[in-house]
């Protein structure tokens, strides 16, 4: 059976340059692994989603991890030697609606879809 | 439901920083409220909303004021706890002594919060979690203070009642 997920939006307190996205996103993972331990890493299995603007990401967890990667976040306190904090500001069960959320925090209109038209009968 | 949360003094918590983190409104000491310490030699007890100290007899001497009660030292007495119960006081726990530490030493403070908490709720004392945060590293979102408080609590209800009901009330509200 499909695993059910939670994407969680979080507030970094730095700024993630393109070239140190793969070193924060390690450094990350080692700060999540020092606070849950092998067995709740593993049960949480978190995972970087995305990444967006303004030091905010997304991180995905398992449905039962959620609560325990939300709690490990708000200690860790450095990352890769540097002093750091996180902020989780939402989680949600999709990825689109967080999403939504994000851009609505922002102050970006949401795209709207494009109307499609009816297929005409000849 | 709306959400309260307090934080010491020097802590900047604006506006921005409020919504941010989901608050309804952030109280923070020095500004929003007085806060007592009695380590300092703390004459006159007057307005303050907030008393913290080491020693207990000191801080059951003033749960007579019906206040918040921070104290510094980890464990709870039973004569303080019995004292916030008869006079509707309410004990501060600190969340910060948890962020701000780390390994065995944080292990600790969270086994002794555990410990006061189960303490205060047997003798029916009102508790209030809260971040009390020295600066924005170690300010907490609403979601991260629930959480925190399910592990020292394990009941989200008291939880949610005591970031909103209990917190607000420093305000005298």
């Amino acid at each position: 059976m499909k695993e059910k997920r939670r994407y969680i939006l979080v507030k970094y307190s730095g700024r993630v340059a393109q070239e140190a996205a793969q070193e924060f996103e390690h450094g990350l993972y080692r700060e999540l692994l020092k606070m849950l331990g092998e067995l709740h890493y593993a049960d949480a299995n978190p995972k970087l989603a995305k990444m967006l603007e303004d030091g905010y990401f997304v991180l995905r967890s398992s449905l039962s991890g959620a609560g325990d990667c939300i709690l490990a976040l708000s200690m860790i306190k450095k990352l890769n030697g540097e002093d750091a904090f996180f902020y989780t500001t939402k989680s949600s069960g999709t990825l689109k609606a967080l999403l939504k959320h994000y851009e609505h925090e922002r102050g970006a209109q949401p795209q709207e879809k494009p109307k499609t038209t009816p297929a005409q009968d000849y | 439901m709306e959400m309260y949360d307090i934080v010491a003094a020097g802590c900047n918590a604006d506006e921005k920083t409020t919504t941010l983190l989901g608050y309804k409104k952030i109280f923070a000491s020095g500004k929003d409220f007085r806060m007592s310490d009695l380590d300092e030699g703390a004459g006159k007890t007057g307005d303050a909303a907030m008393f913290t100290g080491s020693d207990e007899n000191g801080l059951a001497a003033r749960a007579k004021y019906g206040k918040f009660i921070l104290p510094k030292r980890i464990g709870v007495g039973r004569s303080l706890l019995a004292r916030i119960k008869d006079n509707d006081a309410v004990l501060c726990l600190p969340m910060e002594r948890i962020t701000s530490t780390y390994g065995l030493v944080r292990s600790k403070n969270i086994y002794f919060m555990r410990k006061t908490f189960s303490e205060a709720r047997r003798f029916g004392a009102k508790v209030s979690l809260a971040s009390m945060a020295p600066s924005a590293q170690f300010m907490l979102s609403t979601g991260q203070l629930l959480e925190l408080g399910k592990m020292i609590t394990g009941n989200e209800s008291y939880v949610r009642e005591s970031i909103g009901v209990v917190n607000r009330s420093i305000s005298g509200v």
